[in-house]
């Protein structure tokens, strides 16, 4: 968040990304973990950073060759030093000789979207808060972020809400992963034992029942419900409301416009700095527009953060694996 | 007579506190009305032109690989744990 409204949003950075390398953005959680060509190259970039062992993050950014060589490692922020390191990797750079690489992606880290399945994007933010002072700009930044990430649906919970139904599956999978607050980094997820109620119903409009007499109309229908969620030590939860409305047409979902507001408070290891006693946490969900989505952009196929444990994600197993 | 009635609801008030099998008062979370939502997608849904979103940036390690040796261009990662395009 820091970073997009930092130091990204510098022009002559953006220039330089844009004119004169290739720009890459990754989740380490998969690049660590994977056995393949893919996971070799990442790991063999990173370990050549200087003061970078074995067993700390790898967060940070790299320069490099498609050889693998890096050119320029560091993990601190400042669009000044990115301004530097930028240079100092293309000073010079040689392009070397390399092959392509081949071989089998490692199965158990593809994030591919299900079949039939739709992406919806999900947006947090704080929005009504006792917040301190904020102490720099940095954290004033902090304080008013708003998150990113996408939803999942898939086809058997379209066919649902087209039946009249919300499902079960989908409530919680709200809940369970996307009533977080993300909004200052990576936040715990929720356990299936601490979601409390997580009850979504929808009601459809007669007046756009969508049925065989107004067919050339879209069924919509207005959605409803309660969420309470409470982390098994007590020291973080969510009280919320949800509203909105979803669109059915031909049997394609073409709208899912949710949102989501009530009490939250407490924080997580890496979400540290939450204001203090109960906040209001605001979550809304909106369909990734179509062109995004064919492939043009790529932050459209980033998978939901909660997916790094697939199964549990999609409700195929009770809990991660 | 004022000084009877305020020890009375100190009395009350001390009474009432120290009753731990009495329901904790929950805030009633007011519903999310059509309008409600409207005015939060309004305002928490970026837009789509913002100047980091102007970088091409790839998702893929490979093609990205690929794409650098066909440019002879140098790569450029932005790792994080949770992914920097999305997640946080």
């Amino acid at each position: 968040m820091l970073d997009r409204e930092s130091s990204f949003a510098d022009a002559q950075v953006i220039e330089t990304l844009q004119k004169r390398f290739v720009p890459l953005a990754l989740d380490v959680w998969y690049e660590e973990r994977r056995e393949d060509a893919a996971g070799e190259l990442f790991r063999k970039v990173v370990y050549q950073r200087e003061g970078l062992e074995p067993g700390r993050t790898t967060q940070g950014f790299y320069a490099f060759a498609p050889d693998g060589k890096l050119l320029q490692g560091w993990n601190h922020r400042g669009v000044d030093r990115l301004k530097e390191h930028l240079k100092k990797a293309l000073d010079d750079y040689e392009p070397p000789k390399a092959a392509a690489l081949t071989g089998v992606a490692d199965a158990r880290f593809d994030r591919t979207l299900p079949d039939g399945a739709r992406i919806v994007d999900v947006h947090a933010r704080i929005t009504k808060a006792d917040w301190p002072e904020p102490k720099d700009g940095y954290e004033r930044v902090m304080q008013a972020a708003t998150s990113s990430d996408h939803l999942w649906i898939v086809r058997e919970e379209i066919a649902a809400l087209g039946a009249g139904t919300f499902p079960t599956s989908l409530a919680t999978r709200i809940a369970r992963f996307h009533c977080i607050d993300n909004t200052r980094g990576e936040p715990p997820l929720w356990e299936i034992a601490e979601v409390q109620r997580a009850e979504i119903k929808i009601e459809p409009d007669p007046k756009r029942a969508g049925t065989a007499g107004v067919a050339k109309l879209a069924a919509l229908s207005a959605v409803e419900g309660t969420i309470s969620l409470r982390s098994a030590d007590g020291e973080r939860g969510y009280d919320a409301r949800v509203g909105g409305s979803v669109e059915i047409k031909d049997g394609a979902l073409t709208k899912f416009d949710l949102a989501i507001r009530g009490d939250f408070f407490g924080s997580g290891e890496y979400t540290r700095n939450a204001p203090p006693g109960k906040f209001t946490l605001a979550i809304v969900f909106t369909l990734a527009d179509a062109v995004d989505t064919a492939d043009g952009d790529q932050a459209a196929r980033v998978p939901p953060q909660g997916a790094r444990w697939l199964d549990d994600y999609l409700g195929k197993v009770n809990g991660r694996q | 007579m004022q000084l009877l009635i305020c020890a009375a609801l100190q009395f009350a008030t001390l009474a009432a506190s120290s009753d731990d099998s009495a329901p904790a008062r929950v805030r009633e979370i007011p519903p999310v009305l059509a309008v409600e939502v409207a005015k939060l997608h309004r305002a928490l849904i970026p837009k789509r032109d913002e100047p980091w979103q102007t970088i091409p940036w790839q998702v893929d390690l490979l093609a990205a690989r690929e794409e650098a040796i066909r440019t002879k261009r140098p790569l450029f990662l932005w790792a994080m744990n949770g992914h920097p395009l999305g997640c946080v």
